[in-house]
């Protein structure tokens, strides 16, 4: 039965050139639109390397302080999570690390400008680096505060064409570096993970950042099973409530989640409920559906537009017995068909359009691809359009009487 | 004419009903675009107040010797609480020593000391009732070689200098718009441009204009807020601990290695601290590309949603004309010829499309109504709309051409015989 629906709707796409391509040119791009969305988004917030535990990895990107008349939101301080954060028990390890920040270094004559992380050494456990040369630098470096840096590619080519850097040092706002190991780039949108130059975060110029509640310094909590969130998350905030704060504040918040969560928190300005990513979720799906709406009447249109050519494959069918209801499905499937060949044009166009991105360099070191969770997503957009699109002219059809449809007329 | 193609458009209802629907839509799309595209136009034609080529910023970082939990938000009212007068400036001397510095090197013209710069992405916004008015305006601080580093052209009134020392007041420069809109008429020269006394909360010092700028647009060409203050502070003042980054106007033809030189001989005087040379059409490229992009991306998806449009309906339209063929058989063998023919047609899609505008025009004329405009002037509004409304009667007639033309070369006889 669908195996007939499908030879069919096929059949129907080869039928009347012009029409075919004006239905899949609106179904492919608007499809291409929403699947490039949905493939920018997933490399934003799900887990590629060096993120490779990311189910059992939360962050705090943000944190709030409140109180009467002021309010400060941004980055937390170091003090916040070194002071009151360790030795949560469902916690296997902490990291402290530094917002990416600009640096200047003067080489050779050039100017090259870099983002340098200022971390810890469990920054290296919690993500999986894969060194293209050297290693990590550990708890000794760390706590000596010694002047060792692991650089990314880039930067490594920057300074020494490419040639190997361990051994070598780096200048960089007026400090030198010596290069203990190299990384692949990771990619600008990735927050916690991204940088060029990763150094101690005791190298420092001062030790100012050891007593501040909030700037310039996120964290990383790994977990020791993803089914602990939420016991972390209640006894953060506890911890939380004893926290001392400055005398203009009287309240501090501060969820350790996905990067996701964390982001839609800041993006929603909602730092109070339990789940804002659900929320942006919902606002983001809602986004999609708006911008359907104009293709979809669009396909409405023509559809309904084309019944008449159906009318007397409707009449026979409607004369030998079939329902209305057989008729409304057989058009919707034959409409969700059309939608995934669409969907699968829209996919692969994206993947072009993905590369042609990278080469840009718009954004530095983005390798957008494309994977099973945004193919699956593809496909979800496809079905919803094909539905939506679908539902209208498939019922006007359904509904034509046998007589009507032989003679021929609907008005 | 016009009543019968209503008639002929009811009898159609239907199917016409989508029609319309969809120019609808197609309609507050295009509407979204061409008012948003105008609004830019306009915004980068205006006057950016001052010139950023040959200028240098550095960017300062402090270390607190005494430690300070106390520090807010830059932006937003929060930040923008004033510091305990009495409270002398732990960097004075730093500071001090610094623009000397900078000023020593050859490649430098002068330099001050100011906050926000240009192209910073940071802005402190002051918001408050004004003489029983709400008026709000970002404010720098500045000390008083900035005009010259800057190049800002002063059309009313005169730029702050050392006459302003010791006054018990806060001399400060604003933009034409600012003055437009706190002062209307008057002479803004001499007025307090500090909020009503506000009986709860704690008095500002006043902000005394003391002359009137072109324009100053921190954040480029792109910028649409245009209520903008500086105001003068003293190395000595309470202010000047928060004064992060310094501008330099430099001789043409600094490069990599000026800067170089800068930071260094930067660093050697203050080795705590952190500094960031760049030139700053780095940051007004920067700038015009993070506005680009998303307008660009933003009407190319327009263009494209049109275009499909666009087809679709030239589609819809040559099937009707298909299915109508023994009604324009009918009206060819009374007599109508081609030409009466293709104006049916086309004069049906133009009610159509009218019908939908109407339905559009009411549905956006919601926004000045309803005071939802935000900064877009309601002149850039009408301008947009009615540039809306002839791009969508110039589009339904290029996708009514084909169809129509079509209809025209039905020959009577075989249009009667068709079934």
């Amino acid at each position: 039965m669908l195996k007939n629906y499908l030879k069919l709707s096929l059949k129907i796409l080869g039928r009347r050139k012009f029409f075919t391509f004006v239905s899949l040119f609106g179904i492919g791009f608007t499809l291409l639109v929403l699947t490039l969305a949905a493939a920018m988004l997933d490399h934003i917030f799900s887990s590629y390397p060096p993120e490779t535990r990311g189910e059992r990895t939360l962050v705090i990107d943000n944190v709030r302080m409140q109180g009467k008349d002021s309010m400060s939101t941004g980055p937390g301080g170091y003090a916040l999570f070194d002071r009151y954060m360790r030795g949560i028990p469902q916690v296997e390890r902490l990291s402290i690390l530094s917002q990416p920040e600009t640096v200047i270094s003067y080489w050779k004559g050039a100017r090259l400008k870099s983002l340098i992380k200022r971390t810890d050494a469990d920054f290296f456990r919690i993500l999986d680096f894969e060194f293209v040369e050297g290693g990590p630098f550990g708890e000794a470096d760390v706590g000596d505060g010694r002047f060792v840096a692991v650089i990314n590619e880039t930067t490594r080519a920057k300074f020494f064409g490419g040639a190997p850097a361990v051994g070598q040092t780096i200048e960089a706002d007026g400090q030198t570096f010596k290069v203990v190991g190299v990384v692949p780039d990771v990619p600008i949108f990735r927050l916690m993970a991204t940088g060029d130059i990763y150094v101690p975060v005791t190298t420092a110029k001062t030790d100012d950042y050891k007593t501040r509640l909030r700037g310039g310094f996120h964290a990383l909590f790994l977990l020791k099973d993803k089914e602990a969130v939420e016991g972390v998350q209640q006894e953060f905030k506890s911890r939380l409530a004893k926290v001392e704060l400055p005398p203009q504040f009287d309240r501090i918040y501060a969820v350790p989640e996905t990067f996701f969560g964390s982001f839609s928190r800041l993006f929603l300005g909602d730092f109070k409920s339990e789940d804002a990513g659900g929320r942006m979720m919902a606002i983001l799906l809602t986004a999609a559906a708006l911008f359907m709406i104009l293709p979809a009447v669009n396909l409405v249109n023509l559809n309904v537009s084309r019944a008449l050519e159906r009318a007397s494959e409707i009449g026979v069918r409607r004369a030998f017995g079939a329902s209305a209801r057989d008729l409304l499905l057989q058009f919707l499937f034959e409409n969700v068909v059309i939608s995934v060949v669409g969907g699968v044009l829209a996919l692969a166009s994206s993947a072009i359009v993905l590369a042609l991105f990278n080469a840009s360099d718009l954004i530095p070191y983005a390798h957008f691809s494309l994977n099973w969770r945004i193919a699956a997503w593809g496909f979800a957009f496809a079905l919803a359009f094909g539905v939506i699109s679908g539902v209208w002219p498939a019922w006007r059809l359904s509904r034509l009487t046998p007589i009507q449809a032989l003679a021929g007329g609907v008005k | 004419m016009i009543r019968h193609l209503f008639k002929l458009i009811w009898n159609r209802k239907r199917a016409n009903a989508l029609v319309i629907a969809e120019i609808f839509v197609c309609f507050l799309v295009l509407f979204a675009v061409s008012t948003l595209s105008l609004y830019s136009w306009t915004n980068y034609h205006r006057p950016l107040g001052f010139a950023y080529e040959n200028v240098f910023s550095i960017d300062v970082q402090f270390s607190e010797s005494r430690p300070e939990a106390s520090r807010t938000s830059v932006s937003g009212p929060a930040g923008a609480a004033p510091a305990p007068p009495g409270v002398e400036n732990p960097h004075e001397s730093r500071q001090r020593a610094l623009l000397a510095v900078v000023k020593s090197d050859p490649a430098v013209v002068d330099a001050a000391w100011a906050s926000p710069l240009p192209f910073s992405h940071s802005n402190e916004v002051r918001t408050f009732a004004f003489r029983k008015r709400d008026l709000s305006y970002s404010l720098a601080r500045c000390t008083d070689e900035y005009k010259d580093v800057m190049g800002i052209e002063i059309t009313r009134g005169r730029w702050f200098g050392p006459e302003d020392d010791g006054g018990g007041y806060e001399a400060v420069v604003i933009t034409e718009a600012l003055a437009r809109r706190a002062f209307g008429d008057e002479d803004p020269i001499g007025q307090s441009i500090t909020g009503d006394r506000d009986l709860n909360g704690p008095a500002e010092i006043e902000r005394r204009v003391v002359g009137v700028m072109r324009a100053f647009k921190q954040e480029g060409e792109m910028e649409t807020e245009e209520s903008y203050v500086l105001t003068r502070v003293a190395f000595s003042a309470a202010q000047m601990r928060r004064i992060g980054s310094m501008a330099l106007r430099m001789k043409p033809g600094a490069d990599a290695s000026v800067e170089a030189r800068l930071a260094r001989a930067l660093q050697a005087a203050a080795p705590d601290w952190s500094f960031k040379v760049e030139p700053m059409v780095m940051g007004a490229e920067l700038n015009r590309r993070l506005y680009m992009a998303p307008l660009g991306v933003g009407a190319l998806v327009a263009l494209f949603l049109i275009l499909m449009v666009a087809l679709g309906l030239s589609g819809v339209l040559w099937q009707s004309v298909t299915t109508r063929i023994r009604e324009i058989g009918v009206r060819r063998a009374m007599g109508a010829s081609g030409m009466d023919v293709q104006r049916q047609v086309i004069g049906e899609l133009m009610v159509m499309a009218t019908l939908a505008m109407l339905g559009g025009i009411a549905v956006v004329l919601q926004f000045p109504f309803l005071d939802l405009l935000g900064p877009v002037p309601k002149s850039v509004f009408f301008a947009g709309l009615s540039l809306t409304i002839v791009g969508l009667y110039g589009l339904a007639l290029v996708c009514g051409l084909h169809p129509a033309r079509l209809a025209t070369t039905v020959h009577p006889a075989e249009a009667l015989r068709y079934e």
